[in-house]
């Protein structure tokens, strides 16, 4: 019996010796990274003198590691190349990539190792579109470092001669009107579509004449659809691509923590419910199988087409697009929208040896518009040795408008059609101010109970009142 | 001198070597599970409390559990978890008692048995993950299921949404628990019917009992400590269900296939850090399994053994009585 007790004790012992030491660990976090605090309002960014960013010369970073965190390796492979053609670059990278992006795994690692800090934290990470605010102007924003903070010089002139679009800086603003990222493709978008088939449904497939057929606003889109209908041809793959363009609304889902529908994005149940109604769309969802077979038209109905910007065509029509290709044309959406984008941040915490590194590439990467800088070599394709893939699908539209100018984009998969005029427009027209920090749990929550009634399971009033009590219950936000 | 006649006690050996697994339970198991209850009764949430590590106890104390009670989410997911359970444990638990008989019977010998017992249990080995995958792109729209269904067979004209039909996403997150664990069920009976007394058999088998007879008369009644065993583990692994449902639709269609587990996950790491909710549902899933564990104890407890310890307290009681001279 006694020594039953003793056992009783021994753990007991343990169990207070472990919650002692847990407290220990947690205030030893808190002053090393000092993250218990936040960030201090600092100046905007005109508080910094005006000049030129100058690349550092001489050996460099020796012994330094940045730690990468992103949910692609796009841009840790771009600062691999940077340190290829910077021999005197001695930085190290330790590139900590997370391709489970699609069901906001990316964002759960990278918060944890955001608010775990130390050795292991990142010092750059790359959010994208769906979730980039909550670490520039929400949840995670006082991490990031001011862009005019970390190059020393205000960034915000080097933005306006690059004529950086406008809903790239935007969305990169923090609260204090201090740009913390900056993104480096151009995602304006638009109606990417194939010309024989609008051939087949109007007699002339060339981008002036489906340009007005499809758009401007749902309505010619829609009636639009029920022509290609006729014709035995969908206009879209799946009512997700209709929903992309329309969800980035000018006006926040959430306003003073209550949970507002608006009319642009209601206006999705009327569209969405005459397409699938219709049978306007093939229906096999997205980044899957059938959307890449609709891209050859080998789905179960050929596809006009799909909305989307310039790295859709590049990276995905086009490596699906089989016999097809080249026989591709580019108008303006019914709605001026943008899809997708990288934005980069630099922590705040990490060590002036860190920031002094990354300033070079992030300057690199998002502001340099020589002809050495990343966005002319990425937007012509000429970054990389590009011999194994066809030179045009190197190609992508970059942030900057004045390395834009200097670039050549057209496409032979377009049919030699240059896709400049048609994104430019779309991104010139969008604003990024209406995102907000749970944009992917609502945007998915409101597809999903909008499919329901589109399927006719529920009623159009059952269907807004379930996802409002979804909001309710997992946010917090009532309605 | 007296020690030395006692002899070496060992005994302190098993404590001593007790020590690691103890301080492991400690560490590991009771300390969270204190922590947890600790931190369902305060305000602890969002980033700000995540930096700070600060907690303080809420004006109502239990105020998360009753809001928690009037989320239909954290409803729907309870619900959604008790009856995926079900769909895949009743046929689980019947298949393997008759896969285990047929391994076990002394009257028909199967040819291969290794290797079947092989088959069954493979799925179990299989990642979770792999397995979720793989069913997601079987049942996809345009997914070999559909083919099978409508070119093959032509049991449909046109293709079935499975993905976007709850009962249909339910059905198949629950076949693929069923799938996965029958094998596993299987083995463990297998092993239980093999440790019972072949006598039992021989002398049912004089008294002309046939196979089912067998089956209900010996087998069954004696494997009751083994199906306890089964049902325990299978409503602890059941009720804290995750890695199937979130891979094969992610709790879709608007969730359908939403479980405790994925509630938890989501309200603690996803969106807004609902850390302290996140603990009270945890409790709740505890209570849970401890109240249905303890029911399942309770039914299937040996009435026989109970009744019989009930007597011989029943006649200590009354010796006991007899030498005080109560009689």
């Amino acid at each position: 019996m006694k020594r039953a007790w003793l056992l009783v004790v021994l753990a007991l012992v343990a169990l207070v010796a472990f919650s002692a030491c847990r407290n220990g660990n947690e205030s030893g976090t808190g002053t090393e990274t000092g993250t218990g605090t936040p960030s201090a309002p600092g100046g905007a960014d005109t508080n910094v003198a005006t000049g030129t960013y100058v690349y550092p010369t001489g050996p460099r970073g020796e012994g330094v590691e940045i730690v990468i965190y992103g949910w692609n390796d796009e841009l840790a492979t771009a600062m691999a190349r940077y340190k290829e053609m910077n021999p005197d670059f001695l930085y190290t990278f330790r590139p900590v990539t997370h391709f489970t992006d699609w069901d906001g795994s990316y964002e759960i690692g990278l918060n944890a190792a955001l608010l775990a800090g130390g050795a292991d934290a990142p010092d750059v990470y790359f959010v994208e579109s769906a979730f980039a605010v909550n670490y520039t102007q929400f949840d995670f924003a006082h991490y990031a470092m001011p862009y005019s903070e970390l190059l020393g010089v205000n960034v915000r002139p080097l933005i306006e001669s690059a004529e950086i679009s406008q809903f790239i800086v935007d969305a990169g603003t923090n609260p204090q009107g201090e740009v913390v990222g900056l993104g480096f493709q151009h995602t304006g978008s638009g109606f990417i579509y194939r010309r024989d088939l609008a051939e087949q449904i109007w007699g002339d497939g060339s981008p002036t004449a489906v340009a007005g057929r499809i758009g401007p606003g749902w309505d010619k889109f829609l009636e639009a659809a029920a022509e290609a209908d006729a014709e035995g041809i969908s206009m879209l793959s799946d009512m997700a691509d209709a929903w992309q363009a329309i969800r980035n609304s000018p006006n926040p889902w959430i306003v003073n923590d209550r949970l507002v529908i608006d009319d642009q994005r209601m206006s999705y149940l009327d569209i969405g419910h005459t397409l699938y109604q219709g049978g306007f769309t093939n229906e096999g969802g997205t980044w899957n199988d059938s959307w890449f077979a609709d891209m050859s038209g080998s789905g179960s109905r050929p596809v006009l087409g799909f909305l989307g910007p310039a790295w859709l065509i590049n990276y995905v029509i086009a490596g699906n697009a089989g016999d097809t290709a080249g026989d591709w044309g580019l108008v303006a959406a019914p709605e001026a929208f943008a899809w997708g984008g990288t934005w980069s941040i630099v922590n705040k915490n990490s060590s002036a040896e860190v920031h002094a590194g990354l300033a070079e590439l992030i300057y690199w990467l998002k502001l340099d518009t020589s002809d050495t800088g990343f966005l002319y070599q990425f937007g012509g394709g000429t970054l990389y040795d590009n011999s194994a893939i066809e030179y045009d699908m190197a190609k992508d539209m970059v942030s900057s408008q004045v390395v834009q100018r200097r670039l050549t984009q057209t496409l032979d998969f377009l049919g030699g059609q240059d896709m400049a005029p048609v994104f430019i427009e779309a991104g010139a027209a969008f604003t990024t101010r209406g995102w907000g920090p749970y944009d992917r749990e609502i945007n998915g929550a409101f597809s999903d109970w909008a499919m329901q009634y589109f399927q006719g399971s529920v009623s159009r009033d059952d269907m807004l009142a379930g996802f409002r009590q979804q909001i309710q219950d997992t946010l917090g936000f009532g309605s | 001198m007296r020690k030395k006649t006692k002899g070496v006690s060992y005994s302190k050996y098993g404590y001593i070597f007790s020590i690691p697994f103890v301080v492991a339970f400690c560490l590991f198991t009771m300390y969270p599970l204190f922590n947890t209850a600790f931190m369902s009764f305060t305000d602890y949430a969002g980033v700000a409390a995540r930096e700070s590590g600060e907690m303080n106890i809420l004006g109502d104390p239990l105020e998360l559990y009753k809001n928690l009670f009037e989320n239909q989410l954290f409803v729907t997911s309870m619900k959604n978890t008790i009856k995926i359970w079900s769909i895949n444990f009743v046929p689980q638990i019947v298949l393997a008692l008759v896969l285990a008989a047929w391994f076990t019977s002394r009257r028909n010998k199967f040819k291969g048995q290794g290797l079947f017992k092989i088959l069954f249990y493979m799925p179990n080995i299989i990642t979770a993950g792999s397995i979720a995958f793989l069913f997601s792109t079987l049942f996809n729209f345009y997914g070999p299921m559909n083919y099978l269904l409508t070119d093959i067979l032509g049991f449909l004209d046109a293709p079935f949404r499975f993905h976007e039909s709850a009962t249909a996403s339910q059905l198949v997150v629950a076949f693929i628990q069923f799938w996965m664990w029958y094998g596993y069920t299987m083995l463990i009976l297998i092993a239980g019917i093999m440790g019972l007394n072949p006598e039992m058999y021989e002398c049912s088998e004089i008294d002309g009992a046939n196979g089912l007879h067998q089956f209900f008369y010996v087998t069954l009644p004696n494997l009751k400590t083994i199906i306890l065993y089964v049902l325990v583990t299978s409503i602890v692994g059941g009720l804290t269900m995750f890695d199937i449902p979130r891979l094969y639709n992610n709790g879709n269609p608007v969730n359908a296939t939403h479980t405790l587990s994925m509630f938890i996950y989501n309200q603690a790491f996803g969106g807004r850090f609902f850390l302290n909710r996140a603990a009270a549902a945890s409790m709740i899933v505890f209570v849970m399994v401890a109240i249905l564990s303890i029911a399942v104890f309770f039914l299937l407890r040996d009435k026989d053994a109970v009744k019989e310890r009930r007597e011989i307290r029943a006649s200590k009681r009354a010796q006991k009585l007899v030498q005080k001279g109560v009689y």
